[in-house]
């Protein structure tokens, strides 16, 4: 009932990784890739321990609270830097979920709230070395 | 097979299962192994049930051992100031024999990761494509990622 279409599954993976097919290993370069709309609006993602372990000026991050403010930032290695703010529970929870090793997208609207925080757990992710 | 029980008679069974996992190694504590890497076994109700840790299944020489979970949280404010919140996991394993994935939008499952480490055990409990459990397993014995 819930077999899938086991090329199709990879393919979706490499997909959903950004990669080409790697196998168990992704094997892209995990950089902060940073987007920024003509309105404010935008995004920053990138994968944590890649980055940690590579050789770049590169950072991204979240933080919250007690009061559950969340803060989320990142600087890519053309040196530009977002960052977003929200005073959310519900985004809080999102914070929570971040490892290490994990990979963290979080996008933002025109007026710099934090709109949507996405954290991926993956065997095929590379940890802090 | 665990459908049907309880979440308290589930965890004692997954504690159960975990227990006969472990084994001694060599100068060093005890280590969580997972039968075949990444363990997808059917339920006896026409679903699945998928164990795996992130640390073993990303050291197996096998390429195609996966587990993945990604989640994702939507908040958006409108116009008068009420919020409109949405959530979703989606839940990827495979191992040699075959692959299945998950989705949930259940608030509970989505929150069940909050604090996965980089080493943790996903045991994932699905029945047609949902994510009806994730159960996030932490302990000295789960084997971290090698570089």
């Amino acid at each position: 009932m819930n077999r899938i279409n086991f090329p199709a599954f990879l393919l979706c993976v490499a997909l959903s990784t950004g990669a080409a097919f790697a196998g168990s290993k992704f094997t892209g370069n995990g950089h902060v890739w940073i987007t920024k709309n003509a309105d404010g609006s935008g995004s920053g993602s990138g994968y944590l321990g890649m980055i940690y372990n590579g050789p770049d000026n590169e950072w991204i991050g979240c933080q919250k609270s007690s009061t559950n403010l969340v803060m989320c930032h990142a600087k890519n290695t053309d040196q530009l830097i977002v960052d977003c703010w929200a005073n959310s529970a519900f985004l809080a929870n999102s914070v929570s979920s971040i490892s290490a090793d994990a990979r963290l997208v979080f996008i933002f609207d025109a007026g710099g709230r934090c709109t949507q925080i996405t954290v991926q757990h993956s065997s095929a992710f590379e940890d802090k070395q | 097979m665990m459908k049907g029980l309880s979440n308290g008679r589930r965890a004692r069974l997954v504690s159960a299962a975990i227990l006969m996992g472990f084994v001694s190694a060599a100068g060093a504590g005890s280590r969580y192994n997972v039968p075949g890497v990444v363990r997808i076994s059917e339920d006896g109700q026409g679903g699945w049930v998928v164990e795996g840790t992130l640390g073993e299944v990303r050291n197996s020489p096998d390429s195609v051992h996966r587990i993945s979970c990604l989640q994702t949280r939507t908040e958006v404010i409108n116009a008068g100031g009420l919020p409109s919140r949405t959530m979703r996991v989606t839940c990827q394993a495979a191992n040699t024999e075959r692959a299945v994935m998950c989705i949930s939008g259940s608030e509970a499952v989505v929150n069940a990761l909050n604090g996965v480490s980089n080493d943790a055990l996903l045991e994932l409990h699905i029945t047609g494509s949902i994510c009806t459990d994730i159960i996030v397993y932490e302990s000295s014995g789960t084997i971290r990622k090698a570089a």
